[in-house]
């Protein structure tokens, strides 16, 4: 007799224990309720906005590219008995192609030029062309140049 | 004979209730308490997550120029009339001659860098080719470039072709340029 008492008040005793229990629980629950509720979800929206908009400039920027250097580093290596007088430059493949046309008083100066171009490390490639004799210019010719990307990457002091 | 069965009746009333009614008592017991310390990680870890939020908030707050400046380097749309006023002041004050804008709109997948067409990451960001016809000098040009370069909206040329205007000034060229810029 005594045991099944025991074990009604055992039971008795879990009863009441859960109860407490799941007050507990319960109020935990509308805690984190109330924490979820007090969120400014907008202003959380634009944060990540922003975040994702700095990671695309991020990716820009990287790969933003620096014309001035490009032509700083033309300057450098163009001798002064060379002129020329038509280019193109275009990016392609992650390569960047010059097409130039220009013109030299002789053809030790276009040799000159090719040699200036073909020493640079950042120059992979240089052709020339349509070499011939022009009553006004001199020498005229065509050089196509193929210089690594890298040049157009660096920043470099323009001033 | 009685006292037996009253004693049988006894212990198997003990065993009824140890079964159906402590055995699964405790059980629910312990799925409480465990669910309760699931909830108390979860608060816990609500908890951490509003400090990081709070944060954050105050870091955004106090950069709001910042964060207006970014708005400007990749806009959210073409902004194309802001476009068109920012070229025509980038060449005037270099003194060079705007002879021709379009725009034309580039499939997206391209990346950053001017060169056009590449998929080397697939950004949320679109693109936009523009192709000017200006007119003036090389270190016009060169100033020009320049100030693209450092320009508040991110530009990047992605081809120059020039050439002599004519015979007679032959330090006036013909530009072609072609630029990308970006929006999201």
């Amino acid at each position: 007799m005594g045991l099944v008492i025991l074990s009604l008040l055992f039971y008795g005793g879990l009863f009441l224990y859960q109860s407490n229990l799941k007050k507990n629980l319960k109020s935990i629950e509308n805690e984190i309720i109330v924490m979820d509720s007090e969120r400014n979800t907008e202003l959380e929206k634009n944060i990540i906005d922003t975040d994702k908009r700095i990671n695309l400039l991020k990716n820009l920027f990287q790969n933003h590219l620096y014309w001035t250097a490009m032509f700083k580093k033309m300057e450098e290596l163009t001798i002064p008995e060379v002129y020329f007088s038509e280019a193109r430059f275009s990016l392609s493949l992650g390569k960047l192609e010059a097409g130039l046309e220009g013109s030299s008083g002789t053809y030790t100066n276009l040799a000159r030029q090719m040699v200036s171009f073909q020493e640079d490390s950042l120059v992979e490639k240089v052709k020339v062309s349509g070499i011939s004799l022009d009553e006004e210019k001199g020498i005229k010719f065509g050089l196509s140049i193929i210089f690594s990307k890298d040049i157009l990457l660096r920043k470099q002091n323009n001033d | 004979m009685i006292k037996n069965a009253i004693i049988i009746i006894l212990v198997l009333v003990f065993v009824a209730i140890v079964v159906f009614l402590d055995v699964p008592g405790v059980q629910n017991v312990l799925t409480s308490r465990k669910d309760i310390e699931i909830q108390k990680q979860r608060f816990l870890d609500t908890q951490e997550l509003e400090g990081k939020i709070e944060k954050l908030v105050s870091s955004y707050e106090g950069n709001k120029d910042v964060v207006e400046k970014t708005t400007y380097i990749l806009p959210d749309n073409e902004d194309l009339p802001n476009l068109i006023v920012q070229l025509e002041a980038l060449a005037f004050e270099q003194g060079l001659l705007l002879e021709k804008i379009e725009f034309a709109a580039v499939n997206q997948d391209a990346v950053g860098g001017g060169e056009e067409g590449s998929t080397a990451s697939t950004q949320n960001y679109q693109t936009i080719t523009i192709t000017l016809k200006l007119m003036g000098s090389y270190p016009a040009l060169k100033n020009f470039l320049k100030e693209t370069e450092e320009n508040m909206r991110l530009m990047d040329v992605s081809s120059i072709n020039f050439s002599t205007s004519s015979g007679e000034t032959p330090e006036i060229f013909e530009f072609d340029l072609r630029l990308n810029t970006y929006y999201q």
